[in-house]
């Protein structure tokens, strides 16, 4: 069994519910977008996903192992986890950080091996101009590209990725989208929380909209981010016109 | 605390002429304010004479007459604990109690204060002293008369092929010249390593240096009750190999921590330690 | 390239510590021949030479090693963990509790019982002020440590002065200084045996932690994600809290507490070895043996009248560290 699936996953934290019983998956190949409004839950369900946090009821199967039973060391090979921003970073060197995401492999390291993987990722970041830089010299972004490329230099089949692009300029954003997509493309399985609904609709493949600790809808972006739904989650009205200016994709790309 | 370097006082003890030590007059309500006068009295005086003594005086880590004075009453050594007890007479010391002491004297009491022993000669002459402060002078003449017959009896001639000793202390602590156990050491027959050795005015020695300039015997200072730092460097096995046998004498502290007629006691320990030695010598 | 600096940094490092180890068997407070006085230690005679030799400046050497070493370690272990450059096991008064519990041990007779009983005593006082410090601590930043520090340690220092106080011993309240500066006069081989057992063990406990000090660099739940346990019996948590209590208990309970050692070695390898916790953690080994090797030897040569305390050196050292770390955070702050 492939897949990522988290069945009637339930939690409470200090005695307050902050997940009812929901369920939501990932496929190999798959990029779906985890949305809400704040508070709805939305990474806590990641984090249960990703064997962060054990929930009260249900479980969490990986590749068809459960998670609370499966080995520390696979499943940190097989999913990677990428947390909201915790710590300002050490002043460490940019690549000695994004090498971290090697550490599942400290039993066997293979020297070039990791050092590929970590090329690889901080190209996909963008980051191969700062890679000697302290990373506590970074901004922001670079330093939101930073943790990303540690997340990516695992190089594992399925990435859960919170926020990923809540601090990042336009174009790094639509850059960082198209990793996401060319991960899917190659066979990853991707589940990535977002603020930005034209960014999960133009990008994903499937939706999962959160509201008060429960799974309200999910789907193909067009079914879930219907106008009904999003005044009783958000509580906002949309329109859809077209004259607006949206970042649309990076200048050069292609479809 | 202990052998503080000399002030020449044999003056202090005129001071109690003034109140009429001179005319024996005998004193029942006696308060003694330092450790070396306490046990002082309870050689000379009965029991019910004295109205308080130090908290030092019943521990047997620093008083030889520890058991007697079991039981005595303990005196404060504040201004206001003294007055208030109504002595008729205040031994103290000339260093420790100075508040009380001055209090005592202002307010009329009869004070007497004996300074520490630094010879062996000194303490008949203190005995005497004090028997006349309160009272019992006949006690204080057999009493001193005893400790010269029982002096004269044990000392040696000393001469400069002695051994030489050194008295070392918790802490690493040197004794000098200028100290009864100095002049107790003399009369064993033994030379001081501080003398001898040109050490000048350190008193403190670390371990090492001893053990690379040895005397020939290690007289081992040991005082005080309880676990300490200070002593514990007393039981390192360093000095335990460098001074094996005969080479090693201790000497309980509370025999020479006041002038009393037991001092000859460590005066005796010393002796025959010297003669042990010659012995190995030989 | 960095596997190979690092191991020119530990081979320079462990020479110095070496050479620094011979020298303070040789050379000492008086003059011996070593070469008769190392024949007759072997051959097992008691010569001026071979105690000296054996006795005194053999364990003394072996504790500034042991103990230099233990400290300097364990302040880059917590420093790793806690994500600040000044934490040290004197500093957050981990030292501090350890040297309570060598004194209630020490000076009530409980040693009686067995010698073992001291460096356990340490052991008790260093785990309860490291458990203190993390439970008053919780998710706080590095302001809040280092308050929590400066109280638990000044509040162990205040209990230890009224230990020392209602003990019977006569100097016993003078040993304060012993126990909150620390000092390796006067060690003996006995003091070696009973702290090496709990420094090696806590020594190696914090070296297991290497890589997961490093996967900490980004927080608790990257380190998580990459397969480490944080808490937990066998934890990153459970090691470093166990590894610096085992070895800061075992040796302030033989040496008293020497500060800044764990916050001064850090800090001067950190140019060398980079910011990798797991990089710092043997070199900050060598370094603290260095440092305590170094400091005892000026100990020797400035003692003349009264010993100063070896801890009186290293918080010479320590403290300027200390205000420039603090004179940097401000910056950073500002």
């Amino acid at each position: 069994m492939t897949g990522l699936v988290a069945r009637d996953v339930a939690l409470s934290l200090g005695g307050r519910v902050v997940l009812h019983p929901s369920s939501a998956g990932v496929a190999p190949g798959e990029l779906v977008g985890l949305i809400g409004p704040n508070g709805a839950g939305k990474s806590t369900l990641l984090r249960v996903m990703a064997g962060m946090q054990p929930p009260d009821q249900g479980q969490v199967v990986l590749e068809g192992r459960p998670l609370a039973t499966a080995g520390r060391t696979w499943r940190a090979r097989t999913l990677s986890f990428l947390p909201q921003d915790e710590v300002p970073p050490p002043p460490m060197h940019v690549a000695d950080l994004v090498a971290l995401g090697r550490l599942p492999y400290r039993a066997h390291p293979d020297r070039a091996r990791d050092g590929a993987a970590v090329t690889r990722a901080l190209a996909e970041a963008d980051l191969l101009a700062l890679r000697d830089r302290p990373a506590s010299r970074l901004s922001g972004g670079e330093r939101a590209r930073m943790r990303l490329a540690r997340a990516l230099a695992v190089e594992a089949p399925y990435l859960l990725a919170d926020e990923p692009v809540a601090a990042l300029d336009p174009a790094h954003a639509l850059a960082v989208m198209d990793v996401f997509r060319r991960l899917a493309a190659g066979g990853a399985g991707v589940v990535v929380v977002l603020h930005d609904l034209m960014l999960a609709a133009r990008f994903c493949d499937r939706i999962v909209l959160m509201h008060a600790g429960q799974v309200a809808a999910q789907g193909r972006p067009a079914d879930v981010l219907t106008d009904a739904a999003l005044r009783a989650v958000y509580g906002v009205e949309v329109r859809r016109i077209e004259d607006a200016v949206i970042p649309w994709r990076l200048a050069g790309a292609t479809e | 605390m202990r052998r503080r370097p000399a002030l020449t006082c044999l003056i202090v003890i005129g001071l109690v002429a003034v109140w009429g030590g001179a005319r024996a007059q005998t004193r029942h309500r006696i308060v003694s304010l330092n450790l070396c006068t306490d046990q002082m009295l309870l050689l000379l005086v009965p029991r019910q004479d004295i109205v308080g003594v130090t908290s030092l005086a019943a521990d047997c880590s620093n008083a030889v007459m520890c058991d007697a004075a079991r039981g005595l009453p303990v005196i404060r050594q504040t201004a206001e604990a003294v007055i208030a007890a109504r002595p008729d007479l205040v031994l103290g010391g000339v260093y420790t109690a100075a508040t009380a002491i001055l209090a005592a004297r202002e307010t009329g009491l009869p004070v007497m204060q004996v300074p520490p022993a630094e010879r062996l000669d000194d303490i008949p002459r203190q005995i005497r002293e004090v028997a006349r402060a309160v009272g019992v002078p006949e006690r204080g003449e057999a009493l001193a008369g005893a400790f010269a017959r029982r002096l004269d009896a044990l000392r040696r001639v000393p001469s400069v092929t002695d051994p030489v000793a050194a008295i070392y202390g918790a802490n690493g602590f040197v004794t000098d010249k200028g100290s009864l156990s100095d002049d107790v050491l003399t009369h064993a027959g033994l030379r001081n390593f501080t003398t001898v050795a040109g050490m000048g005015r350190a008193h403190f020695l670390p371990i090492e240096m001893l053990i690379a300039r040895p005397p020939d015997l290690l007289v081992v200072d040991r005082s005080g009750v309880g676990t300490s730092l200070a002593q514990s460097m007393l039981d390192h096995p360093a000095l335990r190999d460098a001074f094996p046998g005969p080479h090693r004498v201790t000497i309980p502290a509370r025999l020479w921590l006041c002038g009393l007629p037991q001092t000859l006691d460590a005066l005796d320990r010393l002796a025959r330690a010297r003669d042990a030695l010659e012995r190995g010598n030989r | 390239m960095n596997d190979r600096r690092d191991r020119t940094l530990v081979a320079i490092l462990g020479g110095a510590v070496l050479a620094l180890f011979a020298l303070s068997l040789v050379w000492g407070e008086s003059a011996i021949a070593f070469g008769p006085a190392c024949a007759d230690l072997l051959a097992g005679r008691h010569s001026a030479g071979a105690v000296i030799l054996g006795e005194l400046r053999l364990p003394r050497a072996i504790l500034a090693v042991t103990v230099g070493g233990a400290l300097g370690l364990s302040g880059a272990a917590l420093q790793g963990y806690l994500r600040n450059p000044l934490a040290d096991p004197g500093v957050l008064g981990v030292s501090g509790g350890a040297a309570l519990g060598a004194v209630l041990v020490f000076y009530t007779g409980l040693m009686g019982l067995s010698v073992a009983m001291l460096p356990l005593g340490g052991l008790a006082g260093a785990l309860l002020a490291v458990l203190l410090l993390m439970g008053l601590v919780g998710q706080g930043g590095a302001l809040v440590l280092l308050l929590a520090g400066a109280a638990l340690s000044s509040f162990a220092a205040a209990l230890t002065a009224l230990a020392l106080n209602l003990m019977p011993s006569p100097y016993a309240s003078f040993e304060i200084m012993h126990w909150v500066m620390g000092s390796l006069t006067d060690r003996t081989f006995t003091h070696v045996w009973i702290s090496l057992p709990g420094t090696l063990l806590g020594c190696l406990l914090m070296l297991t932690t290497a890589r997961a000090l490093d996967a900490l660099a980004l927080g608790d739940e990257v380190a998580e994600s990459l397969g480490f346990r944080l808490r937990g019996p066998a934890g990153i948590q459970a090691r470093v809290v166990l590894g610096t209590a085992l070895a800061v208990g075992s040796c302030v309970a033989v040496a008293g507490a020497i500060g800044f050692v764990g916050l001064v070695i850090p800090h001067l390898l950190r140019p060398l070895t980079g910011h990798q916790p797991s990089r710092l953690l043997l070199p900050s080994f060598l370094g603290g043996a260095l440092l305590l090797l170094v400091a005892d030897a000026a100990v020797r040569v400035l003692s003349t009248g009264t010993e100063i305390q070896i801890g009186v050196l290293t918080a010479l050292a320590g403290a300027p560290v200390f205000f420039f770390r603090v004179l940097k955070m401000r910056r950073g702050m500002s």
